[in-house]
Parts: structure tokens; sequence; C-alpha cells
């Protein structure tokens, strides 16, 4: 009876031991990849300056990385030095465009008008996603080729390309955050009002708006084969002599054009229909987080491709990633993060260094936080960071870009405004 | 020939060499204290937790560390978590303990105030701000109870009054507009006031300085900081009143002993004329204390009161007894010498100012003032300043920091042998 019960036990553990076992060699398999933040990236940036938020990240060819950030975020406190005579050490505003080498040092910069996503060729040139993309020489500054745009705004404004704005020293702006959406109010989508005026007169002007789009809407179908919003995104895929552009029109659309005479391609929206099937109507747009998943783009659609000529779009406020061939049939969807509300989750998309790219990274804006997602099915695999003002951790984590070594580089705007390393721990 | 130009090129070199070798050697005579940022203290906040501004920061005994923060500095977007819809972040309490390696060992969550130390059997003395009321608390960090209250006039100036103010009823989610929100910027006034206003506060202001003088004997503006002396069983108080008067009470009674303002003099001898405390940076000094006024003392007994707005730090005796006036990066226009540490080896070498407009550490040599380095610079990136505020160091000499505006953290720094 007593031996009995003793074989029973040893039997017993030894099931439990293969069972812990089995846990720990599941988790082992699905284990992300290992980081740590280097705190020795960048080094403190020269001439006083002071990034204002990171709107685009790319490492080129000799794994050096250009950074673009928004000068105008910067407030007056931080801006102390531009006055005459200055009142503290630091700081003034930077260039938009400041390159850095491996070593933290600031290598390179030039001052275009700030925007959002970016690239640079294997040639050094960089692909500047502003109200249009534009190719510029970073040696001389200038700008060397512009992607088509419809020629007017959707406010009715002639389409003209942004000059550097007139600056007042040490008067900076509201700040980083201020004009970002706040929570969902009665009055539909946050942000919205800025408060004040009466309710006839604001009614008023949302009639008006909404004409004004329906008519643009009308003018500039979606099948419109040039950029008809803003740059959200961009990736150069030279061996094919392409350019892939996140179009912020529609909820976003992705565009496709040649490299060399920045001439349309082709284009897709989600579930990767045809243009000409994107719907313009703003209920298929609409999504609540944890509810079902938008018919088309929700919004800020930015993307990537991977080796295997897979194209990732990203719709941050829908929480999900379209999956593509390039030429935009559709493969998956991949769902990230549904309860995210405000801003949403899937916010840039880079990919493992191996050769395979068997994991996707994605920066998370809202959750603070880099996904690591498995790239054949989407599944979580884990996450590195948090959110937070310390070394390490992020406040508005932006942009994402990662060097032919695996090393992660962020960007962030908000309150981050800075861009962090963490390298690969083997 | 060439032999000789060989031995001159030698000579030459040889005297080169030993140039630089004396000035390596100047050099290191020079050397300030060397800082490494430590990237792993703190660990990320337990609970979803997120600082707002930080105002006090306290070693404790076991070389623990005390944080004081203001929640109410955090904005809706910092707060999202209090609605769930995402992973960070809520409102913390405003007294957080943390350890050695990290990790988040007590809290408690007083009203948010400025200035703090903490005594060798635990309990917190926290400058509280609460509306217009500010004085010395002393909390026992277990309870979170408050146990005694440092004397202070019954009203604030510009009216107001009337007991101990609940802390604002928080929304879930709905924070201030910011922690940068408020800042005077460029030492300005916040502008625009017309002139009968400006008449009504100037004598609203005369009225209150007439009902409190500079003599009166206990808080009557708010705490900027507080330092323990518990060998003396003595308290050191900045109060903000008359732009700063270091006040000294009994650890145990809390009853008033004495007080001093700028060059040491009696309050009795400060005056309430406001053109006595304008400065404009890289100007001369004024005769009374400007404003953001902290303090610590050394162990050798001498008090630093740090006059933040005029950019300069008064030594005096622990009975005011002036004896130095130390000025820092004279042209700050927001102030340059924010909190006063010092160096742990015995004798205290060195000060360590942390400097909030310049945001870098300065280490001064005590004995003289003479500027010997600096630590840090403004951004954002791990081990860099945006709004430095507090600084405290351990008995092993690491220095810990504080930031308000968009710095919002902790930091530490560790020696470099």
């Amino acid at each position: 009876m007593s031996k009995d019960r003793n074989w029973r036990a040893i039997a017993l553990s030894v099931g439990l031991c293969l069972l812990v076992l089995g846990i720990v060699v599941g988790v082992v398999a699905q284990t992300a990849p290992r980081y740590r933040f280097d705190p020795d990236w960048p080094k403190p940036l020269p001439n006083k300056w002071k990034l204002g938020g990171v709107t685009g990240l790319a490492v080129d060819k000799d794994d050096n990385v250009w950074v673009h950030n928004r000068p105008n975020d910067l407030t007056s406190i931080e801006l102390h030095a531009e006055l005459n005579p200055p009142i503290s050490d630091c700081c003034v505003r930077p260039p938009s465009m400041i390159h850095f080498d491996k070593e933290g040092n600031v290598i390179g910069s030039f001052d275009a008008p700030q925007g959002h996503g970016m690239d640079v060729d294997s040639k050094g040139f960089i692909y500047l996603g502003q109200n249009t993309v534009r190719k510029y020489d970073p040696m001389t500054g200038r700008v060397v080729a512009e992607i088509p745009h419809v020629p007017e705004t959707p406010a009715g404004q002639p389409f003209v390309a942004p000059t550097l704005p007139t600056r007042v020293p040490g008067q900076g702006s509201a700040g980083p955050v201020a004009g970002f959406i706040t929570l969902p109010t009665a009055a539909g989508r946050g942000g919205g009002g800025r408060g004040g005026a009466d309710p006839q007169a604001q009614a008023a002007a949302q009639q008006a708006a909404a004409e004004r789009q329906a008519a643009f809407r009308a003018k500039y179908p979606p099948s419109t084969p040039m950029m008809v919003g803003g740059s959200e995104e961009i990736r150069i895929d030279e061996p094919a002599n392409e350019l892939y552009i996140a179009d912020n029109a529609f909820g976003g659309r992705v565009l496709v054009f040649s490299l060399d005479t920045f001439q349309f391609k082709r284009g897709w929206g989600a579930y990767g229909h045809k243009l000409s099937e994107i719907s313009s109507n703003p209920a298929d747009h609409a999504y609540t987080p944890n509810g079902p998943m938008a018919k088309e783009f929700v919004g800020h659609l930015t993307l990537n491709f991977s080796n295997d000529g897979l194209v990732y779009a990203a719709d941050r406020v829908g929480n999900r990633i379209h999956v593509t061939d390039k030429q935009g049939n559709f493969k998956a969807e991949f769902k990230l993060a549904e309860g995210t509300g405000v801003g949403g989750a899937p916010g840039g998309v880079a990919f493992s260094p191996d050769r395979e790219q068997r994991t996707l990274f994605i920066s998370d804006l809202t959750n603070n936080h880099i996904w690591f997602l498995n790239r054949a099915d989407g599944r979580i695999l884990g996450t590195l960071g948090s959110m937070g003002e310390n070394g390490g951790q992020f406040f508005g984590l932006h942009m994402i870009a990662v060097d032919s070594r695996g090393t992660i580089y962020t960007g962030e705007v908000f309150a981050g405004q800075r861009v962090q390393r963490f390298v690969p721990v083997q | 020939m060439i032999e000789r130009r060989s031995v001159r090129t030698i000579a030459q070199s040889a005297g080169f060499c030993g140039l630089l070798l004396c000035v390596a050697l100047l050099a290191l005579a020079q050397t300030a204290p060397r800082y490494r940022f430590d990237p792993d203290w703190p660990k990320t906040m337990p609970n979803k937790w997120k600082v707002g501004g930080i105002t006090g920061l306290a070693v404790d005994k076991d070389d623990n560390v005390w944080v004081l923060n203001r929640p109410n500095d955090l904005r809706d977007m910092e707060l999202r978590a209090e609605t769930n819809t995402v992973d960070c972040c809520v409102r913390p309490p405003s007294m957080i303990h943390i350890n050695k390696n990290g990790d988040v060992i007590g809290s408690f969550d007083p009203p948010q105030g400025h200035g703090m130390d903490v005594d060798s059997q635990g309990f917190v003395y926290i400058g509280n701000s609460v509306r217009g009321l500010g004085t010395v608390r002393k909390y026992d960090p277990k309870t979170g109870q408050m146990l005694k209250e440092v004397p202070r006039a019954p009203e604030a100036q510009g009216g107001g009054g009337g007991g101990d103010a609940a802390p604002a009823a928080r929304q879930p989610g709905r924070g201030g507009p910011g922690p940068t929100g408020t800042f005077p910027q460029q030492g300005g006034g916040r502008g625009g006031a017309n002139p009968e206003t400006q008449a009504a506060a100037a004598a609203a202001q005369a009225a209150f300085r007439a009902k409190y003088p500079p003599t009166s004997p206990m808080i009557v503006g708010g705490v900027e900081e507080i330092r323990l002396d518990e060998p003396a069983r003595e308290m050191y108080v900045a109060d903000s009143y008359l732009g700063g008067r270091v006040m000294v009470f009994d650890l145990d009674t809390f009853a008033f002993k004495r007080g001093w303002g700028a060059y040491g003099k009696p309050l009795s001898q400060i005056t309430t004329d406001p053109a006595d405390r304008a400065y404009t940076p890289g100007g001369p000094m004024p005769k009374e204390f400007r404003g953001h006024l902290t303090l610590n003392f050394s162990s050798d007994g001498k008090v630093y009161a740090a006059d933040r707005a005029a950019n300069r730090i008064h030594v005096t005796d622990k009975q005011g007894k002036y004896e130095r006036e130390i000025v820092v990066a004279p042209t700050s226009g927001g102030g340059s010498t924010g909190g006063v540490a010092f160096s742990p080896d015995p004798q205290e070498r060195y000060l360590f100012i942390s400097d909030l407009n310049n945001n870098t550490i300065w280490f001064l040599n005590r004995a003289d003032g003479a500027l010997v380095g600096r630590l840090g610079s403004m951004g954002e990136n791990g081990g860099q300043f945006f709004g430095l505020h507090m600084i405290a160091v351990d008995s092993t000499g690491n220095i810990y920091t504080g930031e308000v505006f968009n710095g919002e953290r902790v930091q530490r720094f560790v020696p470099v042998r």
C-alpha cells in the first residue's frame, strides 16, 4: 500500500517535471529577441541643439542613422539659448534632418521643412514625406525631385511646397502634445473642437467643411494616380526601382511610384482593395477599439516590405497590419492590441535582421513599447520597453528602424522627443 | 649635422612631453568627481505609475531613496490606463520609496509639495503646499498619517486660507495642462495685468507684509527645502516668504528657534521693499534673497543657502553668521543654483549644485566656490536633464536627481573610480 503510494508519488513527480520542462521549452521556442538599452547612443547633440518630435528614421547603407525631427515642436523653455543674450546653456532649434553615425556623433545635417516619413537610398539621397514626397540631396539640402500631388488641398488651397518657417528667437510653440487628439468626447472622435464657438456657428462650419470635402473627393476619387493627402511613411525598393508611399488620404492608400521617373505605377487600400474600390464613405473607415475591423484603412498608415516580397501596411488607428504581396494581393490581417484607443497600436514596421526576417518589430505610440510578432502568423512573442521618461523607456514611441546587425533605433514624439538605441543581447 | 638635429628633435620632444605631462597633471588636480549615468536605476514603475515632476528627494539611513512627485502634473495622455484604453499610465502616489536596486519598496499619498527630508527613524518631513498654506509636515510613512506640523501663518498672501484643503478631486483619465504650462518664461511675469490690478496687488502685498513682518516666527510663504540636523535636534526650513528666509525649528517640539536672510542678516533686518530683491542676470547682487531658496548644511557646520533666482549661494554658520557668497553661472535667466548636495568624502570637498536652468550639475570646490566641473546636459535622453530640480547623494557617493518640466523622472549617476 505504502509502496504503491510511493510509486504513485514518483510517477506524479516525473509527470510534473516533464510538464514543467515542456512549458519551459515551449516558452523558449516562443521567446522574442532580447535587447538592452544603450545609454551611450547618441552623444549629447552639438551646437546646443535639442530635438523636437521624431517623425522619420532611416538607417543608411553604412548603418548610420538619419533622423527627421520637428523643431517647431519645441517650446520657449527649450529655446533659451536662442535669446540674445542667452539665458541658459541650452538649447536652440536644430535642423530638421540630422545624420548620426554608429558611435552617436552627428556627421551631417540639413534643414528641410518638417514632415513625416523618410527613407534613404544607397547613394545617400533622402526621400522625405511632407505634403508629398520629395527627394533631397543631403550635401546641398536641395530638392531634386517631387512625387506628383493633386494641385489643391481638401481645404481648397492651392498645393504648394512648404518653406522653412520664419521664427522668432526663443519663441517656441505650445508644445508637442498640445494638438494631439484627446479622449473621445460626446461630440464624437476626440480632439475636434478646441472649444468656445457657439453651436450654430460650429454646425454651419462643420456643414461647410463636409461640403468642401465631398466636392474635393468627387474631384479626386480614391483612384487618383498621385498623392492626394500627405505622406505617413516611405520605403524604397531599389532592386525593383520602386518607391512605396503611405498616402494619408482616404484613411490611407498604399501607392507605388517609379523610383526613377516618380511616375505612379499602382496602389491599393485595406484588404488589398483596388484603388477604384476604396470606399469614401466615412462609415467604412470607422473603428471602435475592440470592435469589428473597419472595411477601409482608418488612419496613420505606415508600411514596410520584407525580403520575400510581402508588404506590411500598418493601420495604426485600426489596430492592425494588412499583409499583401507587392502587387497588393491580400494575404493576412494581423490584429494587434485591439483594445487600444486614442491613436492605435501598430505605428511603425521593421524586421529582425536574420535572413528569414522571422520577427516583425512594431513600434506602438499609444502603449509605448515595441511589439515582437512572429512574421509568419502575427503571433505576439514579446514586448520591449514601457511608458516613462527614463532612458530606455518611451513617451510617444513613433518611429523604428533596424540596422544590418539588428540594432533597434527608435524615435519619439510627444514628451519623448529623442532617438534611442537598443542592442541585441546574444 | 643629422645627428645634432636628431638630438635637438629629441630634446624638443622631451620638452614637449614634459609640458603635456604638466598640463595633464594640472587638469587632473582640478578634475571634478567623475560619474557615469546608470541606466538600470530605477526599474520600471509598478502599477502602471508614471511620476510627475520631482519636488523632493532624500536618501534615508539605508541609502534608499524617497521621491516626492507631483501627480497633478500629469496630462490626459499620461493617464490613459485610468480609463483602461492602453497599457500605461495612472497617477502614482506622491511619495515613492525606491531601494538601491531600483525597486519600489514603499509609498503613500500626502498632498504634493516641495522640499523633503527623512530622519533616522524613517519619519518623513514634507514641505506640503496645500492651497497656499504650505508648511512642513511630519509623516509616518507606514500609515501615511500626518503626525505634526511646523507653525505657519493662518492665512496665505492674497487671501484664501482656512484649514487644510483636501487634495483636488480627480477625474480618471483627466489630467492637468502639463508641467511646463505655468512656468514663468524668461524670468518675467505672466504678463498683461493692467495698472489698477497691479496697484491693488502691490497694496495687498504691503498689507500682508505689515501683518506678517519678516520676524514672524513661523512659516509664512511656502516651503522650498528641508534639512534635519538630528544631532542638534533641529530642522532647517527654507521659507519662500520675502524671497526666502532660513528658518530653524526644534526637531522635537517644532518650536521656532532662529532664522536669517541674505548675507546672514537677522530676520528683523530683512526689508520688505521689492527693490531690494530686484536682479538682472549678470547684474549686481540684490540685498535680499530673491527667490526659490533651498539649503543644506555640511558636516563641519556650514549652511549653504542657494538663492536660485539670483544665481548664488550664501554660506553662513549654523547661527546665521555670514561667511561668503558663491556666484554660479550669473547670466542664467531662470536661476542656476537649485539644490545643494555634498561629495561623500569626510571633508565634503565638493558642492554638487543642481541647475534647473542650464540642466547640469555644477561641481564646486567647497572651500572657495571655484567651479571644477559639471555633469549632464539638457535633453530627453537617459542621463540628460529637462528641468533638473532636486539632487541627493548617498553614503557611497551615488548622485540621485529629480526633474520637473518634461523631465519627470529620477535618475542615478554612479562614481567612476
